[in-house]
């Protein structure tokens, strides 16, 4: 485009980016309906909410929720979610957040791996490292957060704390 | 007529192979998408603007947000969707890809209307009129005005 651009709407403020996150999340969400053989009433059933309250959330009428929320949609599903934790080098947030499916995508392209060492390649281990890492510290550095869901992100062994990549206060999040 | 495209406030493209943008046309109101995305409340502007930049990111569902159409006639054709209180509500426009030479890969989505679906099937009208605007000359300068194959 021949226009100048302007930063990414999102980084206005973190209610803004945390919308779009769970944007994307529910766009993984709603991809996932769409492949499966449920239908938004029996997926609502499945969610002991109404047919309406599914529909407002996957036409992104509705985008504030707890993570506890994520997963039991993720769930109902048959899929797990992660907390990720990257540095994309855009610590002002200028150009967006990363999608979840390239993270999602990333993940099951390296044999959708368990644990850290399992793969040989550096970026390997540093995708993983990044996988399982939840890094607090928003405000701290070039950290940004985004939500992952993916249909085979069980229980994680105890990760060795060094093995994680991100900055400070790293840990990651089961749910 | 004189028409313009205009990059969506908000929506980073640099690093793509896809875009989403306005058409603009200062003497036919049916060209109203741009208008009617600008009036949007901030929230469902940026519930738009998630399924634009989700698009850009190489996502082809789900079909829910937006989706292009399998029918030779129409198959240049794409759409935006949004419902809100059982209403649904439709972003119609074209795909194209005004760098051939040096983005081959690139396609760009040039919404032009917007108009409110009242039954399942899409308006035949509405693809047939975007479809038109596609291969109109002053609208392919608008284009290739703001999108330099060079």
């Amino acid at each position: 485009m021949t226009e100048t651009e302007m930063p990414h709407y999102t980084s206005e403020n973190l209610d803004f980016f945390i919308q779009r996150i769970t944007s994307d999340f529910i766009g993984q969400i709603a991809r996932r309906l769409e492949t499966s053989e449920m239908s938004q009433s029996e997926f609502a059933e499945l969610l002991k909410v109404s047919e309406s309250e599914v529909s407002q959330v996957l036409n992104l009428n509705r985008v504030n929720f707890t993570l506890k929320k994520l997963a039991r949609l993720a769930q109902a599903l048959g899929m797990k979610v992660a907390v990720v934790a990257y540095d994309d080098h855009d610590p002002n947030n200028e150009r967006g957040p990363v999608g979840s499916e390239i993270f999602s995508q990333s993940w099951e392209s390296l044999g959708r791996p368990r644990k850290v060492h399992t793969t040989c390649s550096q970026n390997a281990v540093a995708l993983n490292n990044t996988l399982l890492s939840w890094n607090w510290n928003w405000n701290g550095g070039a950290v940004n957060t985004t939500l992952v869901s993916s249909d085979r992100l069980d229980h994680y062994p105890e990760i060795p704390i060094e093995l994680l990549q991100t900055t400070e206060k790293a840990t990651y999040a089961r749910v | 007529m004189a028409f313009s495209v205009h990059s969506i406030e908000g929506l980073v493209y640099e690093g793509f192979d896809r875009g989403v943008v306005f058409l603009r046309c200062s003497d036919n109101s049916d060209v109203n998408a741009e208008t009617v995305f600008n009036a949007l409340n901030r929230k469902d502007k940026d519930a738009m603007r998630a399924k634009f930049d989700h698009w850009m990111q190489g996502n082809d569902w789900p079909t829910l947000w937006f989706h292009g159409f399998d029918d030779a006639e129409r198959k240049h054709c794409f759409v935006f969707k949004r419902r809100k209180a059982h209403i649904r509500y439709r972003y119609y426009g074209f795909l194209l890809n005004p760098l051939p030479k040096t983005e081959p890969g690139y396609r760009l989505c040039v919404l032009a209307t917007h108009t409110q679906k009242n039954t399942e099937a899409t308006d035949p009208a509405e693809t047939r009129f975007v479809n038109a605007l596609r291969i109109q000359a002053d609208v392919i300068a608008a284009v290739n005005r703001s999108f330099i194959d060079e």
